[in-house]
């Protein structure tokens, strides 16, 4: 499968105005493609009915902050970069405050470009996606990002990775040696978003350049000049890759310098971020990380061991057989799985939606073996099944159902939501986010909503530990920096924690909420509920894990001691 | 991709030694189970076929057993090597281990194509570490090997012997010993029914009725043999009383009723991540492999690959039917696992018939590596199985004791502490006579097997009489239990009460009948009647 014209074909007509030219470039759907389409959005379609997970909504706070005009970094705490909470503030600016706008975002916004770049990316430049491709990738992307990946763990930071690195890696692929510029600044720009919403996936950002490079190079080769031409590409990329990075960060700069926000983003993304990623590592030693490894590409069922071992075998023979531009193809996709998984194994904490940065690789992967595997079918047999990507939609299906688990939690989804739907009853539902002795949705969902009938929507909500979920099943806010409070109270995770519990304290001082929803299960520091009865809080309502309280008339402060 | 090229006919000497070299490899990684005690639910069958064999007791009648006719007569058949030891029967599971993996191959590989070289010793590889490495030793040798031993046998005698009458009457009567085993393996039946009836040799197939006399010949087959197995129990009122714990009474081993719609596709989904996370890469290249002979029309690849995946379905079937959530129940999944790498590495050396000892060496080492991934996780029994061998180290080169090797089978979360079983049988070893009554309470029939001793009341276990489960005619059985050790011939001269709260098997039940304490340790009160 080349992903350049063919040597010794006919050169395409070149197309008269952008009309034909953007005509030319469009996929050629066919109803199987709409029908793939729609079954893989129907399928990411359950996570609508997510709701956020810790993460999420600790992201979506510091979205919707910012969206009233409360900077991060200064205005509210947390140590991701920038990128995500420009993603919660424009789901939020779109669909209001609500916790599926993120969903349609992550769906629309991520999945479904997922599948249709794959596509692309293993099209010969010059071709259109061949019928049922793009609708391949696009449930491939579906099945392989909402099957691992659960309400905790999807719309997070590395799903926004997984598109932006998919499409440098695509825009390398298809890079043309006749514009070495542009590719390189094109492929720099879609690395350096992935990056902007974390930054370990510069190791794919890496592979995408030494892809561009590869590419360029055995292009050039064939041109007069050989080598000379190659160095001269090459360099030129380069310089449009420096300027393609540029572009994206000085932005990014720009905004937060012109806002006075740069000392309170060095603090955080590189002084307290450091030392979360040193003192927060849950992992010891060479074998626990193969382990975890291991697990964590056994999250895509067992797509990425059956891929790893058909590129291999698919490289072997392609090389064998002269085929230079599958050996390409596969290499780069190689290029990308294993930078997928260095991207998560630096981070030394192996969380599981960690690697759903590597899931566009994954589809890229995916649909070059599909696209393969169709091509060897329609050269070897006569019958129909070999055509209309039929054998590699049912293998991508088998690959989805193999892991029984996935499925069985996709059931029981659908089973939930009917039954919402036919009695109103949203309790089974709810059970479904809850995470034994983890996190437990039915009840911060509880306490936010008597947070809500018993307050007036101006009233001032901290909640303590790390609950930002409550916030919006009350539909409450806090305008202290440090709305969530794990970085005050885990030393491991901050070296500044006193300075930081210092600044909390004064803050909370200047101007004491109304409302605390504290930890029941903590009886000492900034989480526990002593702590504000001390200072005259009552407590109004007590759960399994959580004791809500209200402020008296009169707060006294005495010392600073129990913070 | 899949060439179609079959392998070469005449096999070099290197592939038989690669063959063998890995049926070795497939003995070593099962040899540490040689030296593993019994698990209560090995000991509980083992006891019954002891008390049957020395004692002349009916099973059922004599000692009450859940256990299905099967598993009784196995251990009958390897108490005579010895009455205390667990290694006869542990050398048993693993030769089935081997066979189930010598035999899949015969039912993964077409009759009239040639077994590759390798793929019968990475079917017996295949076949000891799933059936050692996942299970350890309180879940093998829970029957769930023998019953694929028997129903591949049975396969293979069906698809492999085209004898009008031999292969069907052989098969029958491997499905009979099937079923005796595990009475709930009938959803097998259908498959080798249809396997007897297509299976007809080309010479037969203008014969009328061909198929339909294959599957009734086979059907006799079951039923003779089946009745042939049975007579032993039909003494006194054994088939009465094994009717009445088998079938009246299953409530008591089917698991809590689950009226939750399609719970089976989650407890199946639950059963089949026992074995990640080999199993899922190993399932899609074998369905992968089943699709493309599809696409090419390889109609008698696709009929073996139709027969595994029926197989395969059978095997969760019958899991289903048993509802049971104890995880040991998939050891049964061992004989589909295995036709399925059997499948696997027949398509891999026709892949790369010029490379096929080292592309199925790269299949090996990968299921090596995963399997060894889910050895790294303390909290799943493949983590167990490393340290089984730890242990066994440390025991042979002398750095620990037989009392510390056995602590390291204690399970604290069912209270089975098998060294302080084998403390309680030596004692009663050395202060009983072979034939003295002695009545063991709780759940722990290894004591009877490793002292050598036995109770004549039927309740040698009182499982049944204080689980919470359905509580099957308790009350019936308390008093009879009761009457056993208050009065009579049967009345036990010592017994072993547990460290428990007041009821049948504590000792202050023991203590106003006239019983002394003689022994006591963390969990057992050793009494002697005066």
């Amino acid at each position: 499968m080349p992903p350049s014209v063919p040597a010794g074909s006919a050169p395409e007509p070149v197309p008269a105005t952008w009309q034909d030219r953007a005509r030319a470039a469009l996929p050629q759907l066919s109803r199987l493609d709409l029908v793939l389409a729609a079954i893989g959005v129907c399928f990411g379609a359950q996570s609508l009915l997510y709701p956020f997970g810790r993460d999420q909504a600790a992201h979506g706070y510091i979205g919707r902050e910012w969206l009233a005009g409360r900077l991060p970094f200064v205005a509210t705490f947390d140590i991701k970069t920038p990128g995500i909470f420009f993603a919660h503030m424009t789901a939020f600016f779109l669909f209001g405050e609500h916790m599926w706008g993120i969903r349609v975002l992550d769906l629309f916004g991520c999945v479904l470009p997922t599948g249709v770049i794959a596509a692309y990316a293993v099209t010969p430049r010059g071709e259109r996606p061949r019928a049922g491709l793009v609708g391949f990738g696009v449930l491939a992307a579906n099945l392989l990002y909402y099957g691992p990946f659960d309400f905790w763990n999807s719309a997070q930071c590395e799903s926004f990775c997984s598109v932006f690195a998919l499409a440098a890696m695509a825009q390398a692929i298809r890079a043309d040696v006749r514009a070495p510029l542009g590719a390189g600044l094109r492929v720099a720009l879609f690395a350096t978003l992935a990056m902007l919403f974390k930054p370990p996936v510069g190791f794919s950002a890496i592979a995408a350049f030494g892809v561009l490079v590869w590419g360029l190079a055995r292009q050039a080769i064939r041109e007069p000049g050989g080598r000379r031409a190659a160095l001269h590409a090459v360099v030129r990329a380069t310089l449009g890759c420096a300027l393609g990075a540029v572009l994206p960060l000085g932005l990014v700069l720009g905004y937060f310098g012109a806002k006075g926000a740069l000392p309170a983003m060095y603090e955080v993304l590189v002084v307290i971020s450091r030392q979360y990623v040193v003192g927060g590592r849950y992992v010891d030693g060479f074998l626990q990380g193969m382990q975890a490894t291991v697990w964590g590409i056994s999250n895509f069922n067992a797509a990425f061991i059956v891929s790893a071992n058909a590129l291999a075998i698919g490289i072997v023979r392609a090389r064998k057989r002269g085929d230079h531009d599958t050996v390409f193809l596969y290499g780069a996709c190689v290029a990308g799985l294993v930078a997928g998984v260095l991207a998560v194994v630096i981070q030394l904490k192996f969380f599981t939606y960690h690697w759903a940065a590597m899931a566009g690789l994954m589809v890229l992967a995916v649909t070059a073996l599909a696209r393969g595997l169709e091509d060897h079918l329609r050269a070897t047999t006569t019958t129909p099944l070999a055509t209309g990507m039929k054998v590699p939609v049912a293998l991508l299906v088998l690959l989805y159902l193999g892991g029984a688990a996935q499925a069985s939690r996709s059931l029981q989804l659908a089973k939930r939501a009917l039954y919402l739907a036919r009695t109103g009853d949203r309790e089974p539902l709810d059970a479904m986010w809850t995470i034994p002795k983890f996190y437990s949705w039915e009840e911060t969902r509880r306490v936010g909503m008597w947070v809500r009938e018993h307050s007036a929507p101006e009233d001032r909500l901290v909640v303590r530990g790390f609950e930002p979920q409550v916030y919006f099943a009350a539909k409450r806010r806090y305008d202290g920096r440090f709305f969530w409070s794990t970085f005050l109270t885990e030393k491991r995770f901050s070296s500044g924690k006193d300075r930081l519990s210092r600044e909390d304290y004064e803050g909370f001082k200047a101007n004491p909420p109304r409302w605390v929803v504290a930890l029941s299960y903590q009886h000492e520091g900034v989480n526990a509920a002593e702590t504000y009865e001390h200072l005259g809080y009552t407590r109004r309502e007590e759960t399994a894990f959580f004791v809500i309280l209200e402020r008296p008339e009169r707060v006294t402060f005495g010392e600073q001691a129990a913070w | 991709m899949v060439s179609a090229a079959p392998p070469s006919q005449a096999a070099p000497r290197w592939s038989k030694l690669f063959d063998a070299a890995l049926v070795a490899f497939a003995a070593l990684v099962g040899a540490v189970h040689l030296t593993v005690p019994l698990g209560r639910e090995q000991a509980l069958p083992a006891y019954a076929a002891r008390a049957w064999l020395f004692g002349g007791t009916t099973p059922y009648e004599g000692t009450l057993t859940l256990d299905p006719p099967g598993m009784l007569l196995l251990h009958a058949l390897v108490a005579p090597f010895s009455e205390s030891s667990p290694v006869p029967f542990r050398l048993l599971c693993l030769a089935s281990a081997l066979a189930v993996g010598l035999l899949a191959p015969l039912v993964a590989v077409p009759r009239d194509t040639p077994i590759a070289p390798g793929v019968r010793g990475l079917s017996a590889c295949a076949a000891s570490l799933f059936a050692h490495g996942y299970f350890d030793f309180w879940g093998s040798g829970r029957g769930g090997v023998f019953v694929a031993l028997c129903l591949l046998g049975a396969a293979a005698v069906l698809l492999r012997d085209r004898h009008a009458v031999r292969g069907p009457l052989l098969a029958g009567a491997l499905t009979a010993a099937a079923l005796l085993l595990r009475p709930a393996a009938f959803p097998f039946v259908p498959l080798l029914l249809g396997a007897a009836w297509s299976s007809v040799a080309p010479s037969d197939t203008k014969v009328r009725f061909a198929g339909a006399r294959r599957a009734g010949l086979m059907a006799a087959g079951t039923l003779g043999t089946g009745a042939l197995l049975l007579l032993p129990f039909a003494r006194g009122h054994g088939l009465r009383e094994g009717y009445d714990l088998l079938w009246n009474a299953r409530c008591i081993f089917l698991g809590e009723p689950r009226w939750e719609a399609a719970w089976w596709l989650f407890h199946a989904a639950a059963m089949w991540g026992w074995y990640e996370p080999a199993a899922s890469p190993l399932a899609f290249v074998f369905l992968a492999s089943g699709a493309l002979a599809a696409v090419r029309g390889d109609r008698a690849r696709l009929g073996r690959v139709g027969f595994i995946a029926g197989f395969a379905v059978a095997s969760f079937t019958s899991l289903q039917l048993i509802r049971s959530t104890d995880s040991c129940e998939t050891e049964l999944f061992v004989g589909f696992l295995t036709l399925v790498v059997a499948s696997i590495s027949q398509t891999v050396a026709e892949a790369f018939p010029t490379a096929m000892r080292r592309a199925q060496s790269v299949l090996l080492l990968q299921c090596i590596f995963l399997y060894a991934i889910s050895c790294w996780e303390i909290w799943t029994p493949p983590a167990v199985y490393g340290l089984r061998w730890r242990a066994l180290y440390r025991r042979v080169v002398g750095t620990s004791d037989a009392q510390a090797y056995l602590k390291t089978f204690d399970k604290p979360e069912l209270s089975f502490y098998p060294a302080e079983n084998l403390e309680v049988a030596t004692w009663l070893r050395a202060h009983t006579a072979p034939g003295d009554p002695v009545l063991v309470r709780g759940h722990e029939p290894e004591i009877y097997l490793l002292a050598g001793r036995r109770t004549p009341g039927r309740f040698f276990s009182t499982g049944q009489l204080v689980w919470n489960n359905c509580a099957y005619r308790r009350d019936e059985w308390l008093t009879q239990d009761r009457e056993q050790y208050t009065r009579g011939p049967t009345r036990p001269r010592i017994v072993v009460a547990i460290v428990a709260p007041p009821g049948v098997d504590a000792a202050e039940t023991f203590l106003p009948l006239g019983f002394v304490e003689r022994l006591r340790t963390p969990h057992y009160v050793v009494l002697e009647r005066e």
